[in-house]
């Protein structure tokens, strides 16, 4: 009997406790984290009685927390990977936005800019277009600015989402250590095989909330349930019951940047590289990445746009007759130069370095960063990494001497000062800044260049109908040296004027047209240059490191024995000359050696030479007769040119213009190419190929002075004079004008015709005209400032087509690398919208999958309270029983 | 599978919750017309449509060029027609002026009208456009073309420059035409010449040369086409040189402002103070201007003498006059007929922008545009799925087995 009732108490006692469980469970039914429990049921042991082992009841083992080990993990993971993605995707999203909206983007105001330039060159002597373009250009570089600042306050929110998130993360790791101390004192204050379910769901539910920031590796204790969390590359963040402290602090290289460090024992350490997944993560990785990036391409844009716009601009004219000068701010401005290259904050002391760096060429700039490392072994070694890519893209030792200069990926640093030491590590952000920094110079409307500072205009006079072009600018400062060029020194004036002026049909020369009354020659001379009739003729060299060489050949004539004719020697010097060419590109050196026969003509010498490449070379000869004499006997005086008797009939025989109107008249010199003139006391005679002009003379006792004329002063003085009496013959040579392309040089070991290092001057005049057609003798051209030339739009023209020039590394226009921009943030925000998707797609699976293991169903505790409502209720049917048979025994007794 | 309870409204709330979302972005391509939202929408495309909007905005600016350079070239145009008219009309009173039963006064009235003529033509050559700029100066478009200097003649003082305006991407098309080039730049029956003082003079205020005339033709054309420089020795005198060579032609003239100084068939008057070292030249030509051939002939009419010579000069005059002016003539219309040229040029151009704007935004309309009758029915759909997801939440969580248990 006894039995029975506590067979029926257990009964009760037990399905209480069922009961209890299932109002739990119902009551948690929305609690966070909370896994549903059961009692477990066991059957007290049986007694042993003669029939068997007699049932003593039930009782509650345990209550049970039904949970999935491994589907949490898997829960945590997911977290970690939705977080990281809505990070990225909630960052994305807003640079989407900012770079691709119209009100914000920088495609209309580009255009707008490049429109008002195509306005103001219909009409540049109107004010309003040029107001216009003007303001334009003021919105553009506003907007620029805007989107820099746009995009570097997103960089900021980042910042403080990270502070916010690491203070978040601390509390909860706190929040985990003091969880995990409970568990050990409940552990260990419960029975064996009895959890402290609450405990454990709580610990769980922290470990999720930690996996939304940042990727965590957790590792369970089995027998206490005590867990340690390690983030990163196993920095402990939560050891058992102690918890470590994140901290922000500034990233070392970019103190705008906030980086996160953990603090173990009181020491920091900066994880920030080593962080990934979750929201820090995510912001982490989307700040350093194509937030970056989008800024450092903007910024190349706009360094780009400031460089080429500027260049453009500097070669032009204004509404003033000023050259044009910068339009935007100088991309080089010390300040700017210097604000490129951070020094490392834990460079040590001490911190006297100064780096800086202009952008010299655009055209090559990559939109990444770069790191200046002084890895040793000696202070002087250093080497410049890619930032983004990693890779080394130059090494090299500083020399002692500063200003140091080394050139990079269309950047310069200069190292100006300061003591390097090995691990002193320098950030460089060639572009970073170039949107922020951009401004614009000019102010006045007046100051915009429209026009080109130099024209030419044909002579009214000119009988061919050669024309000369517009003329095309190409600098103002040699690309070369950077200093002015000396055309364009002095304001508002070229500095010479010149005068293109044809001394033949076939041949012209450039004149320092300063006087132009008096025009002399040119300092290089531009002397004898062929011109090919019909073709398209460049005056000027295009290139900025031509360079000219001149030989005039010796300052002596010597006369030849008549026995010696017909062969006259012009007395030039045998020579070897070394023509030595670079290759700008290889850098690689070629040699080629041209000899040069004792006597040869400049003619000769001229073609011997000019097969090489780069190398061009005019010969002319020019030689003034003088001084005719003669004796009076019956044979008059004869002259002999290149073996033409010149015909002149008395009385005008010594009359210089006639000898010279002979001279023209001779079709066997004509077809040589000479032209003789005559200012009536001495004959000039020019041989436009530079053959040898060999002046004998016959008429006993007669004479004439022959003198070589130095081709390269005003009014042509005589260099040597002598003296041609009857019988005798002299043979003059030519002079050489060479020019050399960029990178070539001519040396001799022999100093003959050539010096052994012949002085080469620059003939780059920083513009170029042709001219074209049909020229003829006396046609001239003026080339001059183009004072007042306030209606030309030749540089507006110019300044208009930059917009469709690939210009931005070279590949792409400003619209389309901005395009490119916004295609590559549109990419990123794709794909972070897709990842974000799935990724949700998989947490909502393993929540489910959580869920349906550990989550309360509300139908199943319904059964469950039925079913134990029901067992509660035979349970007390047996403890009535109980008492029944009892009162049966007792009353029978009575 | 075991479900539990919140699943169940979790599931149901999501689902509304990616229903409602995908309805929102279908509402709003409708209401802004655009497929591509934002760049995330269709990266490829949205570079494309930025492309695009960026070309339709320089097609645009284009089509405005062309029609400002229209305006333009319509005007020099004009202007050039009133020119012709005009020299038609000096033709016409040169011929007349050839009835040898004219007298000088008879003449001197033809005279008093070629020099309105002359006035008229000289404004027509002076035109300027709507905001100030001289047509006809070359790109001195600030200073009058045609001015006349101290002798009363009017020289050009412009330059060479044309202006191009830009019409599509690699087109351009020039808009302006110079004096020099369509009232200078032609051929003289006689040889000429054209007088100028250098640049580098240094008197102050500079001395000046007058337009100067022939006097003797055929002893200038002995001389051409050699050019002749006056230097001045001092204040007092100058020589008389032949440029290319030098050649001294009279040497230490003495000088007096403003008298005619006779070289080589050809007469000129220097005025003004001089320096030592300044220079003249007299370029050879064998180019006359148009207002110098008006100018000559007006000269002519008024200085005619009723000799036998007089007579015979003034036939020889008018024989050159009217070989001139039709010189000038063809130049003109050489002129109008390039402008023909570049106006048809310029419609071309304009017709081919309109055309490729059409296009252009035929295309953007295609990738950018969203297509109504698909989002339209899309919405009916989504807002279907939404009514459909409600009513399935409401059935669903009503039922409960509490419900049941009494």
């Amino acid at each position: 009997m006894a039995d029975l009732i506590n067979i029926g108490i257990s009964g009760l006692k037990t399905h209480q406790v069922g009961l209890s469980v299932t109002g739990n469970n119902v009551a948690n039914i929305n609690t966070p984290g909370y896994s549903r429990q059961e009692a477990i049921f066991v059957d007290k042991p049986g007694e042993s009685t003669g029939p068997g082992y007699l049932g003593q009841g039930a009782s509650v083992d345990a209550i049970r927390r039904i949970k999935s080990s491994f589907v949490l993990e898997q829960q945590r993971s997911d977290t970690t990977v939705y977080g990281e993605r809505e990070a990225i995707l909630s960052q994305a999203s807003a640079v989407d936005n900012l770079l691709a909206s119209p009100s914000t983007g920088l495609t209309p105001s580009l255009s707008r800019f490049f429109e008002s330039i195509q306005g103001a060159s219909e009409d540049p002597t109107s004010i309003p277009q040029r107001q216009l373009l003007l303001t334009q250009a003021e919105g553009l570089v506003s907007r620029f600015q805007s989107l820099a600042s746009r995009l570097e306050g997103m960089v900021s929110t980042i910042n403080q989402q990270l502070k916010a998130d690491i203070s978040e993360v601390n509390a909860l790791a706190k929040g985990l250590a003091e969880t995990n101390l409970a568990i050990t004192l409940a552990s260990s204050a419960a029975g064996i095989g009895q959890e402290p379910n609450q405990l454990l769901d709580e610990r769980d539910e922290l470990l999720r909330r930690l996996s939304e920031y940042v990727q965590l590796n957790v590792s369970e204790d089995a027998s206490s349930g005590v867990v340690s969390v390690y983030i990163g590359k196993g920095e402990p963040l939560v050891l058992g019951t102690t918890a470590a402290e994140l901290k922000a602090i500034q990233n070392p290289e970019d103190g705008r940047l906030t980086d996160v460090a953990i603090v173990t024992n009181g020491v920091q350490q900066n994880i920030t590289d080593s962080l990934t997944g979750g929201g820090i993560g995510g912001a982490l990785s989307f700040r350093n990445g194509d937030l970056s990036g989008a800024i450092n391409e903007i910024g190349r844009i706009a360094i780009t746009l400031a460089d080429t716009v500027n260049k453009q601009h500097a070669i032009g004219m204004d509404l003033d007759g000023n050259l044009g000068g910068q339009f935007f701010g100088d991309i080089n401005s010390e300040a700017l130069a210097r604000s490129r290259v951070i020094s490392n904050s834990e460079n040590a002391p001490p911190i006297d370095q100064r780096i800086s760096l202009d952008i010299v060429d655009t055209s090559q700039l990559t939109i990444d960063n770069y790191e200046l490392r002084f890895s040793g072994p000696n202070d002087n070694d250093f080497s410049i990494v890619n930032s983004t890519t990693d890779a080394e893209v130059y090494r090299s030792v500083l020399s002692n001497v500063f200003p140091s200069r080394i050139e990079v990926d269309g950047f310069q640093l200069t190292f100006e000062q300061g003591t390097f030491k090995t691990g002193d590590r320098f950030t460089i952000y060639p572009t970073r800044t170039g949107a922020t920094d951009i401004s614009q110079e000019i102010s006045r409307v007046e100051e915009i260049a429209l026009a080109s500072p130099v024209r030419a205009v044909g002579s009214l006079g000119n009988t061919g109908s050669a024309k000369i072009s517009l003329g095309e600018m190409l600098d103002v400062s040699s690309p070369i040296t950077n200093q002015t060029l000396p055309e364009f020194a002095v304001r508002g004036e070229l500095t010479p004027p010149l005068l293109v002026r044809f001394v033949s049909d076939n041949y012209y020369e450039v004149l320092n047209n300063s006087d132009p009354s008096n025009p002399e020659p040119l300092v290089p001379p531009i002397n004898n240059q062929l011109f090919v009739q019909g073709a398209k003729n460049a005056l000027f060299s295009d290139d900025p490191g031509s360079t000219i060489i001149s030989a005039t050949g010796p300052d002596t004539l010597t006369l030849n024995a008549p026995s010696a004719g017909p062969t006259y020697n012009n007395g030039y010097g045998a020579q070897t000359l070394t023509i030595q060419s670079r290759d700008s590109d290889t850098g690689i050196v070629s040699v080629q050696n041209v000899n040069i026969a004792a006597n040869a003509s400049a003619k000769d010498i001229a073609a011997s030479m000019n097969p090489t490449e780069g190398v061009t070379v005019t010969a002319y000869t020019q030689v003034r007769i003088s001084n005719l004499v003669d004796d009076a006997d019956p044979t008059p005086l004869g002259l002999v040119i290149n073996g033409e008797a010149i015909a002149v009939t008395p009385p005008a025989l010594y009359e210089p213009t006639e000898i010279a109107k002979a001279i023209n008249e001779n079709d066997v010199l004509q077809s040589m190419g000479m032209y003789a003139t005559s200012d009536g006391n001495s004959i000039e005679l020019r041989s436009f190929t530079g053959d040898d002009i060999v002046v004998e003379v016959t008429g006993v006792g007669d004479s004439v002075d022959v003198s070589r004329v130095d081709p390269y002063s005003a009014g042509n003085p005589a260099i040597a004079t002598q003296t041609v009496n009857s019988g005798q013959g002299l043979a003059v040579g030519g002079s050489l004008d060479v020019r050399l392309a960029d990178g070539i040089n001519i040396s001799s070991t022999t100093a003959t015709v050539f010096e052994q290092t012949p002085v080469t001057t620059s003939t780059y005049r920083g513009f170029t005209f042709d001219i074209e057609g049909i020229a003829a003798r006396g046609d001239e051209f003026v080339i001059e400032y183009n004072t007042d030339g306030v209606s030309d739009n030749r540089n507006a023209l110019a300044m208009a087509a930059l917009e469709f020039e690939s210009l931005v590394n070279g590949s792409a226009s400003y619209s389309e690398s901005y395009a490119q921009t916004v295609e590559k943030i549109g990419t990123v925000t794709n794909r972070a919208r897709l990842e974000s998707e799935s990724a949700k797609a998989l947490l909502d699976q393993t929540t489910g999958l959580r869920d349906s293991i550990a989550a309360v169903n509300l139908d199943e505790e319904a059964g469950k309270l039925v079913k134990f409502q029901a067992a509660y209720n035979a349970s007390a049917q047996v403890v009535s029983v109980a008492r029944d048979l009892f009162d049966t025994l007792l009353n029978a007794f009575r | 599978m075991r479900i539990s309870t919140i699943q169940v409204y979790d599931r149901a709330i999501s689902s509304i919750q990616d229903v409602t979302a995908q309805q929102q972005k279908t509402q709003e391509q409708l209401a802004s017309g655009k497929r591509v939202l934002t760049p995330a929408d269709d990266p490829v495309a949205s570079t494309r449509i930025l492309e695009l909007n960026q070309e339709i905005a320089v097609n645009v600016q284009f089509q405005r060029n062309v029609e400002l350079a229209e305006g333009r070239l319509t005007l020099q145009e004009d202007r050039l027609g009133g020119v012709n008219d005009a020299i038609d009309r000096i033709r016409e009173l040169a011929i007349q002026s050839g009835n040898g039963a004219l007298s000088k006064d008879d003449l001197g009235f033809i005279a008093t009208e070629i020099e309105e003529r002359l006035g008229q033509l000289a404004g027509l050559m002076n035109a300027r456009d709507a905001s100030g700029e001289y047509v006809f100066s070359g790109f001195q478009g600030g200073s009058e073309p045609f001015q006349k200097d101290e002798s009363g003649s009017y020289r050009y003082q412009g330059d060479e420059g044309v202006r191009f305006v830009q019409v599509d991407a690699s087109v351009k098309i020039q808009s302006t035409v110079n004096g020099q080039e369509v009232f200078e730049d032609m051929p003289s029956y006689l040889n000429t010449f054209y007088t100028q003082a250098s640049s580098s003079n240094q008197s102050d205020p500079p001395a000046t040369i007058s337009v100067g005339q022939v006097l003797d033709q055929a002893e200038y054309d002995a001389f051409y086409p050699e050019d002749i420089v006056i230097e001045f020795n001092s204040l007092s005198d100058f020589d008389i040189r032949e440029k290319s060579s030098g050649l001294v032609i009279q040497s230490n003239v003495p000088y007096a402002p403003n008298q005619p100084i006779v070289a080589k068939g050809v007469q000129f008057e220097i005025s003004g103070t001089p320096l030592a070292g300044d220079t003249f030249s007299v370029q050879s030509s064998e180019k006359q201007g148009l207002l110098r051939t008006v100018e000559k002939f007006a000269y002519g009419l008024r200085n005619f003498s009723e000799t036998p010579e007089g007579r015979d000069s003034f036939e020889n005059l008018l024989e050159g006059t009217i070989a001139n002016l039709d010189f000038a003539t063809t130049s003109v219309l050489e002129a109008r007929g390039q402008l023909g040229t570049r106006l048809n040029a310029l419609e071309t151009s304009g017709e081919q922008l309109k055309d490729a704007e059409l296009l252009t935004k035929e295309v953007l309309s295609k990738l950018e545009s969203v297509d109504y009758a698909e989002a339209v029915s899309l919405l009916s759909l989504q807002q279907f799925s939404l009514d459909a997801a409600y009513s399935s939440f409401s059935r669903i969580t009503s039922l409960s087995l509490f419900d049941r248990i009494r």
